[in-house]
Order: structure tokens, then C-alpha cells, then sequence
């Protein structure tokens, strides 16, 4: 077997599994934009949803998922950058550097419904939270958490050190090089892995089914113990129990809609990447 | 009199791996300096130890006695940060900050005197027109700076370092990433920082050694092994490492 054979074989199997793993997206995306998009209306956005599920729209599922997301972004945000700046700018013994970035990425790994027992358990009975918006919030900031700090760590650790010694040869602090080198030039880690912990949120069910979310009476919630309904336990509700065809239609169209918003996330995620890595670079 | 730079007996390893052994010189103040040596005979690492730039790599140890201006380098409880700006230190390679070329000078003067904002732009023009980049750079200040060209970078480098005013300044290998013409421009530049500051400069560059600086320091694996007035040195060396290597490297 001539070598030009060989190389020839090995792009034509690469291509095939490449065009495999897109072809099965394309038919998820279809599926979905096919069976929902009928669903799609003004007033599947602005109304409340009736009768099951069968008639109105998803307005409260989509304000409940914004809530959600947005309030695990804001708890796990900071929380995320601390742990990463702590561990790449202050800790200096080279095994606690490994055990702390063994356990993050550990974390990544964790079954997400084990994120909503424990949370459960820990924030909705010990702490008396109970089945909130708040506990919803708390557990989606932990479970997000790992993704933003690998995102952000990873951005950190591209910085050349040669920028570090530099700002520390002037006779910069640690703090006053991390203000002024490291996290400028980590900014699109920032806004990346909060992007994509926003995107894990937002797809998240288990975590949140038992501990935050209700199907029906729950509109937006008037205080932090009130529960919020999403999205997802919308569609997933729907889709188990609904025999009405317009319903089911509905949790399709439900799903089209979260499933943009989980693109649209990335999506930017992947912009604010290029461009805030080319900004600091220029 | 108190040398502006006393090493004592000092002992460097990696992980256990000795790169300086038993290292002793005086640097006087307003002198200049040259260390010259074999590509890993501990240079760097002994001007990196003098302003403590080794302290966050692992496995670093450092034994004995390094003063800067009478003042314990390790001594427990120094400010470190004040230790820097007192001597600073220019790399081989020039790095910038992805910002404009006035940032880059008073970078670190913002931060440590910020009260000074109204004095940058005078502290800026005085650096710079004393590492002669003024007239190349005056009508784009604030141009981004990595587009410099990187002899202008390696001086805008060490304008930056003038600007917080040390007494001290390491330069390692400062011309060995440039061309001869603006590796001559920095020569010039470093006989003119001689009547303000003291100088210990690390250089392949045995010429340059003999032509920038007053005493020589010749290392070989981590000891060593003659040190002196660079014309002694390089003149009349005592003995035959030196010799031998300033044949090899005049062969070369």
C-alpha cells in the first residue's frame, strides 16, 4: 500500500465521521425546527400558557430560564474568577496547583442531577430555601461554575509569561499585574465560559426539576423563596404527559425557542472569543 | 564605602540542581558591570536572583548573602515590589504591553505614583529622550507599541524601567535579539546610563563587554573564576579557563 493511498484513505474516513457528526446535527436542528416552528407566534412569546399547554405561548418559561441563568451568572461569575485567579497568580506550590485543577475539571464532570440532590438537600431543606427561584439559582451557580473557571483559567494560563515579569520587574503587586495584565488579556475567557455556563444553564432540567421550577400556577416570581417555571420542565412536562397534538406542537416549538437561545449564546461566545483575543493582541 | 551591589558566597539550585556555587563580587556605584561566561553557566539566574524574579519558580533555592545598596535581598519581610523599582531589570527580548507607547512608559509609574498623573507626559518625554527614542516617536505616542520596530521596543523597554527610577539596572543579554545597528544604539545608550546608575550587564558579546564596562565578571559552570578591571580581564587573564574560553569565543 503506497503512502499517498494511505493519506488518501485516512482524509476520506475523516471526512466521513466529520460529515456524520454534522449530518446528525442538521437532522436534530430540522427535526426541531420542523415539528415546532408551526408553534412560533408573537403570542407564543408575549402570552401565558392555557389550557395544559395547549393554547397561549411560553412567556413566563422564558423570563423563569433568563432568571435562572442570569442569577446563576451573577453567583458563579465571581465565584469562577476568584478560584481561577487563585489558583494561576497566588498559588505557587506546583502539587496544590494540580489538586485544585484536578478537582475543577472534576467538577465539570459531575452528573448534574447530583449538583440538584445535594443542592436540594443542602440549600432547599437544611438551609429552608425549599423549591425557589433561590435554590434554583444557587445550584445552576455551582454547576456552572467549573465551566466558566476552566474557560477563564485556560485564557490565564495562554498569557506568555513574559507579560508577568515585565509588570512585575517594574515593581507591580500581584494584585495591581493581575488588574493590569491578566485580566485584560483574559477578558474573552470571562465572557466566553460565562456564555457557555450561561448555555449549560439554560439546557440544565435535572438539577432544577425538583428544586426550582413548577409547571403550572408559577408566573414571575414575586420573591426569592417563590418557584419559577422554565423552559425546560415545560417541554419536558409537555412531552411526557400531553396527548393533545397542538399541545405536543407546542413543546416543540418551546424547544425550538430555548434551543436558539442555547445557539445564540454560543454563538456570541464564539465572536467575543475572536475579537477580544485579536483586541489584545493588536 | 557600601557597594551598590555585594554578593556573598551565594549558592542557586533548581530542584536541587546547583547553577551558581560559592558566587562572591562587588559591584561599585556608577560602575559598570559585565558578566560574561558559557551559554548556562548560572548568568541570568544571578541577576534574575538579585531582583528576586526567581521567587515564584519552583524548586528555587538560594543560599547567602546578596545586598543591593547595603540592603538584604532575602531578608524576611522585604517589600519586594520596592526592591524591583530600586533595581530593575531588561530582558533579552523587549516585551510589550498591547498598549500605546506613552502607556507602555509610565506603566509603571501609574501605578505606583499614580498622584503624579500631571508629571507623565514630562517624565515620558525626559525617558524617552534619554534613551534617544524622542524624535523617532514624539508625533505617535499614542500609537500602539508592539508595531515598534525591536530596537526601539528594547529602548523603549528600558525607558519604561528609567521612568520608576532605579538606582540599579540588570540587563540580560539586552542586545542579543536585535541587529548590529540597533544593538550599537543600545551600547551607546548603556555608556550613557553609566554617570546615573549602576550597571551589571550579562552579554555573549565580548566586544561589547570590553567596550560598555568597567570590571568583568567571568563565570563557568556557576563559579567564579575571574573577576576584575574588564582591561585585566580581557588583556591579561590570570587564568586558563578564562583564557581559553576568550580564545574560543575570539576563534568563533
Amino acid at each position: 500500500m503506497t503512502r499517498g493511498f494511505l493519506e488518501k484513505g485516512v482524509l476520506a474516513g475523516l471526512v466521513f465521521m466529520t460529515g456524520f457528526a454534522v449530518f446528525i446535527f442538521a437532522l436534530v436542528l430540522a427535526e426541531v425546527a420542523v415539528r415546532g416552528g408551526g408553534a412560533l407566534n408573537a403570542g407564543f412569546f408575549l402570552e401565558e400558557a392555557r389550557d395544559f399547554g395547549a393554547a397561549g405561548g411560553v412567556r413566563y418559561q422564558m423570563e423563569g430560564t433568563l432568571l435562572l441563568m442570569v442569577g446563576a451568572a451573577a453567583l458563579g461569575l465571581p465565584l469562577a474568577l476568584a478560584g481561577a485567579l487563585f489558583q494561576t497568580e497566588y498559588v505557587d506550590a506546583p502539587g496544590l496547583k494540580r489538586g485544585l485543577r484536578l478537582l475543577v475539571y472534576s467538577m465539570n464532570g459531575v452528573p448534574t442531577i447530583l449538583f440538584g440532590l445535594l443542592g436540594y438537600l443542602f440549600f432547599g431543606i437544611t438551609l429552608g430555601a425549599g423549591v425557589s427561584w433561590l435554590t434554583g439559582v444557587l445550584i445552576l451557580a455551582i454547576m456552572i461554575l467549573p465551566t466558566i473557571q476552566v474557560s477563564v483559567q485556560e485564557a490565564i494560563e495562554a498569557l506568555p509569561e513574559q507579560y508577568r515579569e515585565a509588570a512585575g520587574a517594574l515593581g507591580l503587586s500581584r494584585w495591581q499585574v493581575v488588574r493590569s495584565i491578566v485580566l485584560p488579556h483574559c477578558l474573552y475567557g470571562i465572557v466566553t465560559g460565562t456564555l457557555l455556563g450561561l448555555a449549560r444553564a439554560a439546557g440544565e432540567t435535572a438539577a432544577i426539576l425538583f428544586t426550582a421550577t413548577a409547571f403550572s400556577g408559577a408566573r414571575f416570581p414575586e420573591a426569592m423563596s417563590d418557584p419559577v417555571p422554565t423552559l425546560q420542565t415545560h417541554i419536558l412536562v409537555l412531552a411526557q404527559e400531553a396527548l393533545n397534538p397542538r399541545t405536543i406542537e407546542n413543546a416543540w416549538g418551546a424547544g425550538l425557542v430555548l434551543l436558539c437561545l442555547v445557539f445564540s449564546l454560543i454563538a456570541l461566545s464564539l465572536v467575543f472569543r475572536g475579537r477580544l483575543s485579536m483586541e489584545f493582541e493588536r | 564605602m557600601i557597594p551598590a551591589i555585594g554578593i556573598v558566597d551565594v549558592r542557586v539550585a533548581y530542584n536541587g540542581k546547583p547553577v551558581l556555587d560559592a558566587v562572591s563580587a562587588r559591584v561599585r556605584k556608577h560602575s559598570a558591570v559585565a558578566v560574561i561566561g558559557p551559554s548556562g553557566t548560572g548568568k541570568s539566574t544571578l541577576l534574575r536572583t538579585l531582583s528576586r524574579m526567581n521567587d515564584r519558580v519552583p524548586g528555587f533555592k538560594v543560599e547567602g548573602k546578596l545586598r543591593v545598596g547595603g540592603e538584604d535581598v532575602y531578608a524576611k519581610g522585604l517589600d519586594v515590589c520596592r526592591l524591583r523599582r530600586k533595581v530593575g531589570m531588561i530582558f533579552q527580548t523587549p516585551c510589550m504591553f498591547p498598549k500605546s507607547i506613552f502607556e507602555n512608559v509610565i506603566f509603571g509609574l501609574r501605578h505606583q505614583e499614580p498622584a503624579r498623573s500631571k508629571e507623565f507626559p514630562d517624565i515620558a518625554q525626559q525617558v524617552l529622550r534619554r534613551v534617544f527614542l524622542w524624535e523617532e516617536v514624539k508625533d505617535r505616542l499614542h500609537k500602539p507599541a508592539p508595531n515598534l520596530s525591536l530596537g526601539q521596543q528594547q529602548r523603549l523597554a528600558i525607558a519604561r524601567t528609567l521612568a520608576v527610577e532605579p538606582d540599579i539596572l540588570l540587563l540580560d543579554e539586552p542586545t542579543s535579539s536585535l541587529d548590529p545597528q540597533s544593538a550599537l544604539a543600545i551600547e551607546e545608550l548603556i555608556l550613557s546610563l553609566k554617570k546615573d546608575h549602576t550597571l551589571l550587564l550579562v552579554t555573549h558579546q565580548l566586544a561589547q563587554a570590553r567596550r560598555v564596562s568597567d570590571e568583568t565578571i567571568f563565570l563557568e559552570a556557576g563559579r567564579v573564576i575571574e573577576s576584575g578591571p574588564t582591561e585585566a580581564v580581557f588583556g591579561r587573564p590570570a587564568h586558563a579557563a578564562t583564557r581559553a574560553y576568550l580564545g574560543r569565543a575570539e576563534e568563533a
